[in-house]
């Protein structure tokens, strides 16, 4: 019974307001009209500097680059997804400047200390040379 | 004091009363339809405003209402000037060929949907007569058929008006409802997508609930240590 009587109560609600939205509607629709007269007015201005109403706009295209994963062009700082990380995207931004740090990170490697790992990388940058060398003597020779 | 009102209603004028209780519901129920319809077309238009601002509110790339508001009535309206830019192209071509008409019978109050020669021509039309109808109570002006559907020579402009017109109107009115729903759920959005609520939140428990946190990740480096 309460189903149908606020069935009922609705119904008349909607007939009572059916003139102010029938109004509501007529007068956006001549408010719409000066939208579509600027519109076309901008459209017109964008023809003649090389673009459409329709392109994206700048938020459109950093969007985008986010979606596709690849860092905004201008250097606008991105909110992280972390809220409460102080800088944004710091990780993406660090992983940039520093690719090696990157590498390591998937490889991790046992501590050891610097002076160690300095000397050992030269012999190999030597021994690469005289590979080098050796491979360019030997073509000559032939 | 007593007051006795006496009716006596004949056969013909309780048939008509019963006729008009029937035509005022009819009407009051196509009204409420009408209106139930429109409501739901605008609440189904707004579902599709989502797609217009999702991808730059998940990446956060607006994080304020100002921002979001700027640029949803933006997109909102580039949206209407794509949806609407046909009907009204349609209505450019009725008035188009309106002049047409205009210049060669050299009158400009042409209406064309005048029935002696415009779109009423193909249309039932009624008019009322000097004789009455109804019973002793209730009486009414006669109906009569005015105009029989037919076509003429002259009405050419009219029958392409007319419909053009009709089209046009109608569809440029659903535009515009979607433009309505649309705006009035960005609005919604704009309000409800950027609000921080402490609903529930007590700073004392939250600190305690960090104070826990910190103790435990103590506890398990101290461990691993």
């Amino acid at each position: 019974m309460g189903k149908f009587v606020k069935s009922i109560l609705k119904g008349l609600l909607y007939v009572v307001c059916f003139p102010a939205l029938v109004a509501g509607i007529l007068l956006f629709a001549i408010f719409s009209i000066f939208i579509f007269l600027f519109q076309l007015g901008k459209l017109i201005y964008l023809f003649f500097t090389g673009r459409t109403l329709f392109s994206d706009l700048d938020e459109d295209i950093k969007a985008k680059q986010i979606l596709a994963g690849e860092q905004p062009k201008d250097n606008q700082p991105v909110p992280s997804s972390s809220p409460f990380s102080m800088y944004p995207n710091e990780e993406e931004l660090f992983n940039e400047q520093y690719p090696e740090a990157e590498s390591n990170k998937e490889t991790p490697q046992e501590e050891q200390p610097q002076e160690d790992a300095n000397f050992e990388e030269e012999p190999n940058v030597e021994s690469n040379d005289q590979q080098i060398d050796n491979n360019e003597e030997g073509e000559h020779e032939n | 004091m007593k007051i006795n009102i006496l009716l006596s209603l004949s056969e013909s004028d309780k048939r008509l009363i019963f006729v008009l209780i029937l035509v005022i519901l009819l009407a009051l129920a196509i009204l409420g339809i009408l209106s139930y319809l429109i409501v739901k077309l605008i609440k189904h238009q707004g579902k599709k405003a989502d797609t217009l601002v999702h991808d730059v509110v998940v990446t956060k790339v607006i994080t304020d209402s100002r921002h979001f508001k700027s640029y949803a009535r933006k997109k909102n309206w580039a949206k209407f000037f794509k949806q609407a830019y046909i009907p009204v192209i349609i209505c450019v071509v009725g008035i188009i060929v309106w002049i047409i008409k205009c210049a060669i019978i050299k009158d400009f109050s042409y209406n064309p949907f005048n029935t002696k020669d415009g779109f009423g021509t193909i249309f039932y039309t009624f008019r009322y007569s000097n004789e009455y109808t109804g019973g002793f109570l209730i009486r009414f002006n006669k109906l009569v058929v005015d105009n029989y559907p037919h076509m003429v020579k002259e009405g050419w402009a009219g029958y392409i008006c007319g419909p053009l017109f009709i089209v046009s109107t109608l569809w440029y009115l659903g535009v515009v409802t979607a433009l309505i729903g649309r705006s009035i759920k960005l609005r919604k959005r704009a309000s409800t997508l950027f609000e921080k609520s402490l609903d529930g939140y007590n700073q004392s428990k939250a600190l305690d609930s960090m104070a826990d946190q910190d103790n435990s990740t103590g506890q398990q480096n101290n461990l691993n240590n």
